[in-house]
């Protein structure tokens, strides 16, 4: 076998013995030199050609030559050195994005569970324990005296923890910083089975009383407020003014069990410090729900065991201890209802939404490389067909098609080693942009902390092999199959078989690059719909805080009313606070607003739909700000003894009698609660059509909306809402009147009305702007490449036009054939993008409810025009050039 | 192709170069020019073609080759005849004489010796 190295030295031996006998003959050594080049012609095709007749054998032979080959292919990218740098380019960020939006959901929503063996863990449930309106189960359920009779009796479960509900604010820090403090058993983090990243955790003999008070805080915590210091051990922070000593820090996922929402910076005491909790006074009491109950199954059993022997148990319990109805609600035992589930499961509900959003964007990611490997697998195309009629060449001088596959593979090989080390390269500075705590609301903090951990590799890995089939394996494979007979009778030039590849190619690359737009539109037209705040609400000088009248048998309906006109007389008379006004919650963001059965007996077409049914006083919709656009507001008129009475949304108005003309329907109402007994329809006169406002969660109108007066409900929680210049201040002032009017009783959510209601504008702007990016880059992929491929389809059809105009086509119209030639597959593309984008962008829309148009006229219009643009440019100069084509001269080349 | 008078006739090549390196040792450009020499310029040999079928010979263990320094001072690889190449040579010398008579015969033939 001939190494390379004496190949090559033997080629330039030859070289230097030819030029000394041109040199002897009279020439410059240089131009001798140059002379015998040309004379012995391409010097690569040959080497290629003594290379190709080689026949190797051996174990070894193998590897050797796979080295060549890749030598080989490394020479010659270099050679084509445009080529290369941008396949490399479109490689990488192709690659780069999707894992980023990859590695970005699994740091978020797709986080593994920061717990032990989630499987094993069951969370127990209630069922309608509550009077939110939902019917759904519900987990800080649980009585302490309840739980401890249940511990002492269960077996199918080798541990129990409890953790108490985690709700309210303590502020810890010297500069205002707080955080979320959780009362844990304890067994709590045994049982939850992680371990500290420094210090210890709780353990039993701290939940004692009497134990010095300790503390174990998050990792949130423990950065920003104990300055990351490894000292933090054994610091003190207060809690109400008591002193806790800080024990341990929670590894940096956790930060308690998480049901897939967002985080706080959390703190644990141990239950035996429970007096520090805001609900304290709660703790001892039978009937009132606040604890978390988990625990670990003994080996072999399974939830549905667990969950058999807590109904069982909570039945006998319901026997034993019956639960009182909450007053004002309809008479009726209520029943505990317990259950268990696994941890697991119950997370993966709590996600829901989020989760359906986590597959578009992933979608999304998806589609820019699509775009990107379209348009590696054009570039390819386009070189292997230049290349195609050396190839063939040298197929027929004996080099096997194995050989010639394995020689273009490797040069898509070391494209695609050289872009997944450029996208390693990207990713670490997207990982870095992208590594960030997203404030979500004014308690809870999204951590986005991206890793290139196995799974995220292991997505890049996975796309790039991807794109490695779809440029590499496939072309090679298309362009070895030509035989010699079909391509050298005709010569290079002719029309390839390339083109309607490349046609396709085209028409799917501006397909996925045009869909991805308009499915990203939507995220960018919903984080710019959130920033200009139309939510229907005014929020800027709103001040929001709820109190919830716990524990129930304390306040009649008359009391409560009483408490509230105190606390609202409180707050109109404070200066700084222009208006002040109560309801059941707001239109979206607090959840507390019941959910009622909506119907009309005036038109029974209209199925019987849920809606939210937020009662407020009179004043309401001017200190929120929402119009009442027909009839009237609410007055002091409307009480309890009047004639039931409400307002609809617009958009309830209209869909339920098809317009907003209404005034004087009746609509009817039936409470939804989780209990046995149905509760009364109460029928309702409609007085008024207010302006439509996002309901439930903002950015959605998917929900309806009926407004009743305050007095006409009873509900054991209401929302105060001021508007007033200084927000923060009324905030203050909402905490201090409910103090006052209601000792013992703490409200809950205060804050700013942005703050409280509106808390996703920040992390829908990074989504939203994070697409917009994924959006964009595939748009300029898909130009370059379409731009680089209209030029060399043209390029390549010289000969077919030459020939037109030798039979008498005019220039002009040889450029119009041109340019209809290049427009084609983009116009297919466009109409492909368009129908699938189209089409997933409704859907989403509908699925996530946003207020959202589905259809995008500048997305419609904008894009579409850009891509033509490019088309046109990119043939035009082809165009223009083949309308100039001299036949005699193409011909005669060719 | 063929309209070149000094195109190489298919399957020559290798009997040219044997032929050429039995002569004496010599490396690839020397094949070329004793070719030349041999033919008297009648027959063109396509430089680059040269060394796929030295190689080609090489490998078939008709020729072997060892880096030398050749008459201008410079290093080359220089190509010498083994015993099966020699063989090899006689038996294709003895083909191509049997059917160049044959052709030759053949092209002389006038329509009254059949």
């Amino acid at each position: 076998v001939i190494h390379p190295d004496d190949l090559d030295a033997e080629v330039r031996s030859h070289l230097a013995h030819r030029a000394d006998d041109l040199e002897r003959e009279g020439l410059s050594r240089t131009a001798a030199e140059r002379q015998a080049r040309l004379e012995f012609g391409g010097l690569e095709k040959h080497k290629d050609a003594v290379r190709d007749a080689e026949v190797r054998r051996g174990p070894g032979a193998w590897f050797t030559s796979m080295g060549r080959d890749l030598a080989l292919a490394t020479r010659r990218l270099r050679r084509a050195r445009l080529f290369t740098m941008f396949s490399v380019v479109s490689l990488a960020v192709g690659v780069a994005l999707p894992t980023t939006m990859y590695a970005f959901l699994r740091a978020t929503i797709w986080a593994d569970p920061a717990v032990d063996r989630p499987a094993e863990l069951v969370v127990f449930t209630a069922r309608g324990r509550y009077v939110t309106g939902s019917a759904s189960e519900w987990r800080s359920a649980f009585s302490l005296p309840d739980v401890r009779d249940y511990v002492a009796a269960q077996n199918s479960l080798s541990a129990v923890a409890w953790q108490s509900w985690n709700n309210g604010i303590v502020a810890l820090g010297q500069d205002g910083q707080s955080a979320t403090p959780i009362g844990v058993s304890g067994r709590f983090f045994e049982v939850v089975g992680i371990s500290p990243l420094l210090g210890r955790f709780i353990h039993p003999e701290d939940d004692r009383s009497g134990a010095p008070p300790v503390m174990v805080v998050s990792y949130h915590v423990w950065r920003t407020i104990l300055g990351a210091s490894r000292d933090a051990i054994g610091s003190v922070l207060h809690v109400k003014g008591e002193p806790f000593s800080v024990i341990g820090v929670a590894p940096v996922g956790f930060s308690g069990l998480d049901f897939g929402g967002p985080t706080r910076p959390m703190v644990w005491v141990p239950m035996s410090s429970a007096h520090v909790l805001s609900n304290a006074e709660s703790l001892g009491r039978r009937d009132v729900g606040v604890l978390t109950l988990i625990g670990r199954m003994v080996p072999g059993a399974d939830v549905a065991r667990a969950s058999a022997e807590a109904a069982a148990f909570g039945t006998e319990l319901d026997r034993e201890f019956p639960l009182r109805e909450l007053s004002g609600q309809p008479q009726g035992s209520m029943a505990r209802s317990w259950a268990a589930t696994d941890y697991q499961s119950l997370r993966n509900a709590g996600i829901g939404r989020a989760a359906y959003a986590s597959y578009v964007l992933l979608a999304i990611g998806g589609l820019v490389l699509v775009v990107a490997c379209s348009n590696l697998a054009n570039l390819s195309v386009a070189r292997g067909t230049i290349r195609q009629p050396e190839l063939v060449m040298r197929r027929a001088l004996g080099a096997t098609r194995g050989r010639l596959v394995r020689e273009l593979l490797a040069e898509s090989a070391i494209i695609a080693l050289a872009g997944l080390a450029a996208s390693v390269l990207l990713l670490r500075v997207l990982f870095v942009l992208c590594t960030i705590d997203l404030p979500v609301s004014n308690q809870n903090i999204l951590s986005i902390v991206p890793v290139l951990d196995r799974h995220v590799l292991a997505y890049a890995a996975g796309a790039v092999v991807l794109a490695l089939l779809m440029f590499g394996v496939e072309p090679a494979v298309q362009l070895t199959r030509t035989s010699i007979g079909t391509i050298l009778p005709r010569g290079a030039g002719t029309l390839l078989p390339g083109t309607r590849r490349h046609r396709m190619l085209i028409r799917l690359q501006v397909a996925a690059a045009f869909a991805l737009l308009v499915i990203a539109s939507v995220t960018v037209h919903y984080s710019v719909s959130l920033s200009k705040d139309d939510s229907g609400v005014d929020l800027d000088q709103l001040a929001v805080g709820t109190v919830v009248f716990l524990p129930h048998e304390q306040f009649a309906a008359t009391d409560r009313a009483q408490a509230t006109e105190t606390v609202l007389a409180t707050l109109r008379a404070t200066l700084g606070i222009e208006r002040a006004d109560a309801a059941t919650g707001m239109p979206f963001g607090l959840t507390v607003t019941p959910l009622v059965q909506l119907s009309s007996p005036d038109r029974p077409a209209f199925r019987e739909t849920t809606a939210f049914e937020l009662s407020s006083t009179p004043g309401y919709f001017e200190t929120v700000g929402v119009a009442i656009q027909r009839g009237r507001a609410f007055t002091a008129h409307d009480t309890a003894e009047s004639a039931p009475v409400a307002i609809l949304s617009a958009a309830a108005a209209r869909a339920m009698f098809g317009s907003v003309d209404v005034i004087g329907r009746t609509i009817a109402t039936r409470p939804l609660t989780g209990r046995t007994v149905t509760p009364p329809v109460i029928t309702r006169t409609v007085v008024g059509v207010a302006g439509d406002t996002d309901v439930q969660s903002r950015g959605s109108r998917r929900s309806l909306l009926v407004h009743v007066p305050l007095t006409q409900t009873s509900a054991p929680f209401v929302t105060f809402v001021t508007r007033g210049r200084d927000p923060l201040i009324a905030a203050s002032a909402i905490r201090m009147a409910v103090a006052r009017a209601l000792p013992g009783v703490a409200p809950s959510g205060v804050g700013p009305g942005v703050a409280m209601l509106a808390p996703a504008v920040p992390v829908t702007r990074v989504v939203g702007a994070a697409t917009l990016v994924l959006g964009l880059t595939a748009l300029g992929l898909s130009m370059i490449g379409l731009h680089g491929v209209l030029a060399y389809l043209l390029s390549v059809r010289r000969r077919e036009l030459a020939l037109r105009v030798a039979l008498g086509a005019t220039s002009r119209q040889v450029w119009w054939l041109s340019i209809r030639e290049g427009l084609r597959p983009v116009i297919g593309g466009l109409t492909i993008g368009l129908l699938i984008g189209t089409f997933v962008r409704i859907t989403v829309i509908g699925r996530l409810g946003l207020a959202v148009p589905a259809l995008d006229l500048v997305m419609f219009l904008v894009v579409p025009m850009a891509f033509l643009a490019v088309a046109i440019a990119a043939s035009a100069a082809p165009a223009r050039r083949a309308s100039r084509v001299d036949p005699s001269v193409v011909l005669r080349d060719a | 192709m063929l309209d070149d008078p000094r195109a190489l006739l298919p399957g020559t090549l290798d009997l040219l170069i044997l032929k050429a390196v039995s002569v004496g040792h010599t490396h690839g450009y020397g094949v070329l020019l004793r070719i030349q020499q041999m033919t008297g310029g009648a027959l063109a040999i396509e430089q680059g073609t040269l060394y796929p079928a030295l190689h080609k010979l090489e490998r078939e263990g008709l020729l072997t080759a060892e880096w030398g320094v050749s008459e201008n001072n410079r290093r080359a690889r220089f190509y010498r005849l083994t015993t099966p190449g020699r063989s090899r040579l006689r038996e294709q010398i003895a083909d191509w004489q049997r059917v160049s008579r044959a052709i030759a015969s053949a092209l002389s033939t006038k329509a009254s010796d059949l």
